[in-house]
């Protein structure tokens, strides 16, 4: 089997290898290497048929391919790289495309889109766990073991405000069923100091009362108890 | 009337109101008071002010948004060889829909303007004219969610993650499915 293409590594050597050269030099590299690809995808082609058409099935044979579409593999990530060192996206400021990020992100399914964001490519995540205020939009947690299937709950939600930091937060703790898991709790009493919206449902266990209370809440402007979720729209007095 | 200067010195009379949905322009006029004197916008092309100062409901916001939302797609064949022979390993991973060439062709002649315009709104500080809809689309997917893949066609943006990383991304979100 071929070797798999890093498209970093090659990323990184295009970068490099164009750090002097004009748009119109990039285009050219482009056009030789789609030049090259054609030719390798003709002998790979040329080579597969002989394979399957039994005149020479030989181990070398299938090596031969492997080697061919290795290469070919290179060079696709080659013209993708230089299309992307010259694409226009680039030319936009870091500042302004963490910007653009937000305006993007709906407050529905921000944890979605800030996720989309994030799997772009290593640039644009670089970008958005650099911007806390990514992280900030709602969040409604899940304190009860039952509400949860268990994936990496605990975890991701750390992670999320982690990102967040040092930025205030608006949570909504839903109504527990089942026991309280001790790791999302330790991730909630962390950031309290961060809360500025804390929205409860009309019960809480009293230890957990007794956990919040034991926080400095330095940050909180609003809290609502036993408000059916929905908020922001709903209105809350502020404190 | 407002008199604009470009970078590449044309003079632009442009209607007040149209001019002052730039903050930075009206912040100008507010410190400057009433003149005759032109605005020097040497960050902008004449280009890009023409496409700037078009009338508010214009086609400014359909360059931004709608193109971008009508990128048509084409069906691609089953290959009769292996994947691997025809396909270029990313494609392998990952395909989901492809942009025809001709819109491939025309968005790309076309980007270059629209990040222009982006980088003269955040000069001019016109939030508007910021794209919004980048993620979402209108088209293809009903469900409004523009898929990484596309994201990264659309702006010719290499997937640069190795199968371990993008496996561990993976396993980063998988914690929201139970929100």
């Amino acid at each position: 089997m071929p070797t798999p293409v890093s498209v970093r590594v090659i990323l990184a050597k295009q970068a490099e290898r164009t750090r002097h050269s004009s748009k119109a030099d990039i285009e050219r590299f482009i056009e030789e290497s789609e030049q090259k690809i054609t030719s390798l995808k003709s002998q790979i082609s040329t080579l597969w048929d002989c394979e399957h058409s039994g005149v020479d099935a030989s181990q070398e044979t299938a090596s031969q391919i492997d080697t061919l579409v290795e290469l070919r593999d290179r060079e696709r990530a080659c013209v993708a790289s230089l299309r992307y060192i010259i694409s226009p996206i680039r030319t936009l400021p870091v500042e302004l495309l963490a910007e653009i990020f937000e305006l993007a992100i709906e407050n529905e399914t921000h944890v979605e889109d800030i996720y989309r964001i994030s799997q772009i490519c290593s640039d644009w995540r670089v970008i958005a766990h650099a911007t806390p205020r990514l992280w900030t939009r709602p969040i409604r947690v899940k304190l009860g073991t039952e509400q949860i299937s268990g994936r990496n709950y605990a975890d991701g939600l750390g992670a999320w405000w982690a990102r967040s930091a040092p930025m205030p937060l608006s949570i909504s703790l839903e109504r527990i069923r089942g026991k309280m898991d001790p790791r999302i709790l330790e991730h909630v009493l962390r950031v309290a100091p961060r809360f500025r919206s804390l929205h409860c449902p009309n019960y809480l266990p009293v230890c957990l009362i007794n956990r919040l209370g034991e926080c400095r809440l330095d940050s909180l402007e609003e809290l609502a108890v036993g408000l059916p979720y929905g908020y922001p729209d709903t209105f809350v007095p502020p404190l | 009337m407002v008199l604009l200067v470009t970078s590449d010195n044309e003079q632009f009379q442009t209607e007040k109101d149209i001019v002052e949905r730039s903050v930075l322009i009206k912040n100008m006029l507010e410190d400057v008071g009433e003149s005759d004197q032109p605005i020097p916008l040497p960050n902008v092309s004449s280009s890009v002010l023409k496409k700037v100062t078009q009338p508010s409901t214009g086609p400014t916001e359909i360059d931004v948004r709608g193109r971008y939302l009508s990128t048509a797609s084409t069906t691609v064949e089953s290959p009769s060889r292996p994947p691997i022979l025809e396909q270029s390993q990313d494609e392998t991973r990952k395909r989901t829909t492809d942009i025809s060439e001709w819109d491939q062709k025309f968005i790309t002649v076309d980007q270059e303007m629209l990040f222009e315009i982006i980088l003269a709104a955040n000069y001019l500080d016109i939030k508007s004219l910021l794209c919004r809809r980048w993620l979402q689309d209108g088209s293809q997917h009903d469900q409004g969610a523009r898929p990484p893949e596309e994201i990264r066609k659309l702006f010719n943006i290499v997937n640069d993650f190795t199968p371990e990383e993008e496996a561990q991304i993976k396993k980063e979100n998988e914690w929201a499915e139970d929100r």
